[in-house]
C-alpha cells in the first residue's frame, strides 16, 4: 500500500515538476503541456521508482521528498516571477547570467543587456565572491536550495542588503541545469534596524555623549546620562548652543576647544574639566563632516576620577621609587667624580678606566630613573610645562654647546644650518631641550666616525621647526612604529646596538605632543636619518588645558545660562 | 683662613662624607655637619653659620622643618640657605624657593663643583642684600632667589 501510494504521489510530483520547470524556463504563464513528454515522464518515472521501489524502499522516499522540494521551489519561483517583485536571476550552473527580470534591473542599475552574459560573481563585494560563490555553487550543484543574507555590489560599486533564496533547476533527468536567485533588497529595513540599534547603544552608553551641530553649536543628540547632566528629559524644544545647557563651560572654552579641529591641526580635541563635586572628567570631541550633513562635533564626557587616582597612586609610588635610587645613586657618582679626579690620591691608569666605565654605567642609570619618573608623569598627566619664548636659534647653539664633548668622544661633527631665521615658538625650554638631547644624542652615537650631525631650523606661516640629519645606518622600514614605542629599543641597520633606556623618544613624542606640535623622522638605509619636530608659532590653544583643568562642570544643572566664572 | 661657614644637615652618613671631601678643596669654607635637623637646630642655638645646606628628605625634621626652626633663632633670620634635594620635580623645586631657599641642588650633584655653587650662592645673596638695604633698609628680610 505504501509503496503504491509513493508511485501515485511521484507522478503527481513529477508531472508538476516538469511543468514548474517548463513554464519558469520558458517565461509563459500559461504552460504548454506536452502531452507526450508527460507520458514519458511519468512512464519513466513509474518504471525507475518501481525498480528502485522493489530493491531500496527507502530510497523512494528521498526521491519523492526530493520531487516535492523541487515542485515547491518551481511553483515558488514561477509565482515570483509573475508578480515581478522580486529580485530574480536566472543563471547556468557556472554562475553566468541567462536572465534578470525588471527589478533586478532596478535594484542594481544593470540593464539586461549589460549583465547577461557576465558571471553572477560581479555582483559580490570585493574579496567576498570567491567564497560567497564557492558556498551558493555548492550548495546548489548538491541540489539543495541555498538561503541567507548577502551584502551585493551595485554597478557604481555601492553595497545593497538582500535577503535570498537560490534554488537550483533540473532537467527532467535530473540534472541541474540552471539556478534560480530570488532575493528581496533589505538594505532599509538592515540600515534602519543599525541605526536604531546604534542610537540605543549610545543611549545607554555610561560616557556622556553629546553631538552638536559645528555651526551654531546647536544639540543633536544627547544620550542618557548626557541629558541627565543637563537636566533635560529630551531635546524637544532645546535651541540653545551647547554651552549653555552644560553649566561649567562657556563659549570661550568651546571655541577653544573644538578650534583645533577646524584648522586641523588636531583630529581629536581633549579637555580636563573637574566638577564641583570633585570629580574629574576628560572630554574628547571628533569632528564629523557627514554627505550632505551639516558638520557635528562629537564629545564624549568620561568620568576620569579612578583612572586618575590609580595614576596618581602610581605617580607617588615611583616618585618615592626614583627618590630612593637617586640618593644611593648621588653617593655612588659622587664617589666616582672624586676618585676620577685625582683629588684623592692618583690612580693607575687601568683603574681610570675602570671608574669611567663605572661612571658611565652610573649616568645610564641615573637616565633610566629620570625617564621612568618622566613617563609616569606623563602617564598620568602631571608634567606641567612652563611656557616661555624660545629662540630657536639660541636653542640649537646651546644643546650643539652641550652636546660638543659627547660628539667629540665619537669623532662627529655638529653643525648648523640657516640659523638666520628669527624662528621664535612658546615652549617650555627644558623640556624641549630634554627631546632635543634625545635626538641629538642618538644621532651622535649611530654617526659613522668622522660623520657629521647637522641641525636645520624650518619656518613657516604657522610652525617652527628643527630637523636633526646624521649619516647613520638608517633605520628599516619594519621598525618604524617602534622608535617612538615605549621601551622600545630597535636594531638600526648596521645591526650594532646602542645603550638607551627605550623611553627617550617615547617621552619626546609625548612632550612635543603637550606642546601641540609633531614629531617624526625620514629615513634611508644606508644614507642616515632626519628626525625632525615642529612646534606652533603661538602657544596651542588645547595645551592651555590646565585653565581648563581649573573649570567646574557643575552636576546641578539647568537649561538657563550658566555662570561661566564657575 | 676660614672665611665661609657653612651648616650641613643631611642624613645619609655617605653622601655627608662626599660633601666633606668636596669642601675640602675649598681651604676657605668651614664645614659643620649633622646627621639629623634636631642635631642641627640644637647646636645652631650656640652657633652661627654663613650659609645653610639643607637636604630636604630627612626622618623627623624634613629640610624645610629644620629650616624653619632655625628661622626662629636670631642668627639663622637671613641666613641663605640652599637645599639639595633628590626629588627632581620642577613643581618641588618652587615649593622650596618659595619656602625662602635661595638656591635648589638636584642630587645626584658634582662634588667637584658643589663648593663653587655654594659659595657662588652666598655671593649672589650678600650682593643682593647690600643692594636691597641701600634701596630699602626699612625692607622686611625676605627669600633671595639666585636661580
Amino acid at each position: 500500500m505504501a509503496t503504491a501510494a509513493v508511485f501515485c504521489l511521484v507522478v503527481v510530483v513529477g508531472y508538476a515538476g516538469y511543468a514548474s520547470i517548463y513554464g519558469l524556463l520558458t517565461g509563459e504563464s500559461q504552460f504548454r503541456v506536452n502531452i507526450q513528454a508527460i507520458n514519458i515522464l511519468a512512464i519513466s518515472l513509474m518504471m525507475g521508482v518501481l525498480i528502485v521501489a522493489l530493491h531500496r524502499r527507502d530510497q523512494i522516499l528521498e526521491i519523492a521528498v526530493k520531487f516535492e522540494n523541487l515542485r515547491q521551489n518551481s511553483a515558488n519561483a514561477n509565482q515570483w516571477i509573475i508578480q515581478s517583485s522580486a529580485i530574480i536571476a536566472v543563471t547556468d550552473t557556472d554562475g553566468f547570467i541567462l536572465y534578470v527580470n525588471r527589478v533586478f534591473e532596478e535594484a542594481f542599475d544593470y540593464t539586461q543587456d549589460e549583465v547577461v552574459g557576465e558571471n553572477a560573481c560581479i555582483l559580490y563585494e570585493d574579496g567576498k565572491h570567491d567564497y560567497q560563490f564557492a558556498e551558493v555553487s555548492k550548495t546548489t550543484r548538491l541540489g539543495d536550495t541555498w538561503s541567507g543574507e548577502q551584502s551585493l555590489r551595485k554597478k557604481d560599486g555601492s553595497l545593497i542588503l538582500v535577503q535570498g533564496t537560490i534554488l537550483p533547476i533540473f532537467d527532467h533527468e535530473g540534472r541541474h541545469t540552471k539556478t534560480v536567485a530570488i532575493r528581496t533588497d533589505v538594505t532599509s529595513e538592515r540600515t534602519a534596524e543599525a541605526g536604531d540599534n546604534m542610537t540605543s547603544l549610545l543611549r545607554k552608553l555610561q560616557d556622556e555623549v553629546f553631538i552638536f551641530r559645528a555651526d551654531n553649536l546647536q544639540p543633536k543628540f544627547l544620550n542618557d546620562l548626557a541629558l541627565h547632566r543637563c537636566g533635560l528629559k529630551s531635546l524637544d524644544g532645546v535651541n540653545q548652543p551647547i554651552h549653555e545647557i552644560i553649566s561649567g563651560l562657556d563659549e570661550e572654552l568651546i571655541v577653544a576647544h573644538t578650534q583645533p579641529l577646524i584648522s586641523g591641526d588636531q583630529q581629536v580635541a581633549l579637555v580636563s574639566l573637574t566638577s564641583d563635586d570633585g570629580k574629574e572628567y576628560e572630554m574628547s570631541t571628533r569632528l564629523h563632516r557627514g554627505m550632505d550633513e551639516i558638520p557635528v562635533y562629537v564629545s564624549i564626557l568620561r568620568d576620569i576620577t579612578e583612572r586618575r587616582l590609580v595614576d596618581e597612586a602610581r605617580l607617588a609610588s615611583v616618585s618615592i621609587v626614583s627618590h630612593e635610587l637617586r640618593t644611593p645613586l648621588t653617593s655612588i657618582k659622587g664617589s666616582l667624580r672624586l676618585l676620577m679626579s685625582g683629588v684623592v690620591g692618583e690612580l693607575p691608569s687601568k683603574a681610570r678606566d675602570m671608574l669611567v666605565i663605572a661612571d658611565r654605567n652610573s649616568d645610564r642609570l641615573l637616565t633610566i630613573v629620570n625617564d621612568i619618573l618622566d613617563y609616569e608623569k606623563l602617564q598620568a598627566g602631571k608634567m606641567e610645562l612652563e611656557f616661555a619664548p624660545v629662540d630657536l636659534t639660541e636653542f640649537v647653539l646651546h644643546a650643539i654647546e652641550n652636546h660638543r664633548g659627547y660628539a667629540s668622544q665619537h669623532g662627529v661633527e655638529l653643525g648648523i644650518e640657516n640659523s638666520h631665521l628669527n624662528a621664535i615658538v612658546e615652549a617650555d625650554n627644558d623640556r624641549l631641550m630634554q627631546v632635543m638631547s634625545n635626538i641629538l644624542s642618538n644621532a651622535i652615537k649611530f654617526s659613522p666616525e668622522s660623520g657629521k650631525v647637522v641641525i636645520s631650523i624650518t619656518q613657516t606661516a604657522n610652525h617652527c621647526g628643527v630637523i636633526v640629519s646624521d649619516q647613520g645606518p638608517g633605520i628599516p622600514d619594519e621598525l618604524r612604529s617602534d622608535v617612538f614605542a615605549n621601551f622600545s629599543q630597535i636594531e638600526p641597520a648596521d645591526g650594532r646596538r646602542r645603550v638607551g633606556t627605550g623611553l627617550g623618544m617615547a617621552i619626546s613624542r609625548r612632550i612635543i605632543e603637550e606642546h601641540g606640535g609633531t614629531i617624526d623622522f625620514v629615513s634611508e638605509i644606508g644614507c642616515g636619518s632626519d628626525f625632525f619636530f615642529t612646534l606652533p608659532l603661538k602657544r596651542p590653544l588645547e595645551t592651555s588645558a590646565a585653565i581648563a583643568k581649573k573649570r567646574v562642570l557643575s552636576r546641578s544643572i539647568n537649561t538657563q545660562k550658566a555662570d561661566t566664572n564657575a | 683662613m676660614r672665611e665661609i661657614s657653612i651648616l650641613h644637615v643631611d642624613d645619609d652618613d655617605d653622601i655627608r662624607t662626599i660633601t666633606q671631601i668636596a669642601f675640602s678643596l675649598h681651604p676657605e669654607i668651614e664645614l659643620t655637619q649633622f646627621g639629623s635637623g634636631e642635631e642641627a637646630v640644637s647646636f645652631a642655638a650656640t652657633g652661627n653659620a654663613d650659609i645653610l645646606l639643607l637636604d630636604f628628605m630627612m626622618p623627623g625634621l624634613d629640610g624645610l622643618a629644620t629650616l624653619e626652626k632655625l628661622r626662629e633663632l636670631p642668627q639663622y633670620k637671613n641666613t641663605p640657605a640652599v637645599f639639595m634635594t633628590a626629588k627632581a620635580e620642577k613643581g618641588m623645586k618652587g615649593i622650596l624657593m618659595d619656602a625662602g631657599a635661595a638656591s635648589v641642588i638636584t642630587k645626584p650633584f658634582d662634588p667637584m663643583t658643589l663648593g663653587d655653587t655654594v659659595i657662588g650662592v652666598l655671593k649672589a645673596c650678600s650682593a643682593t642684600s647690600q643692594i636691597l638695604e641701600l634701596d630699602s633698609p626699612a625692607r622686611p628680610d625676605s627669600a633671595i632667589q639666585t636661580e
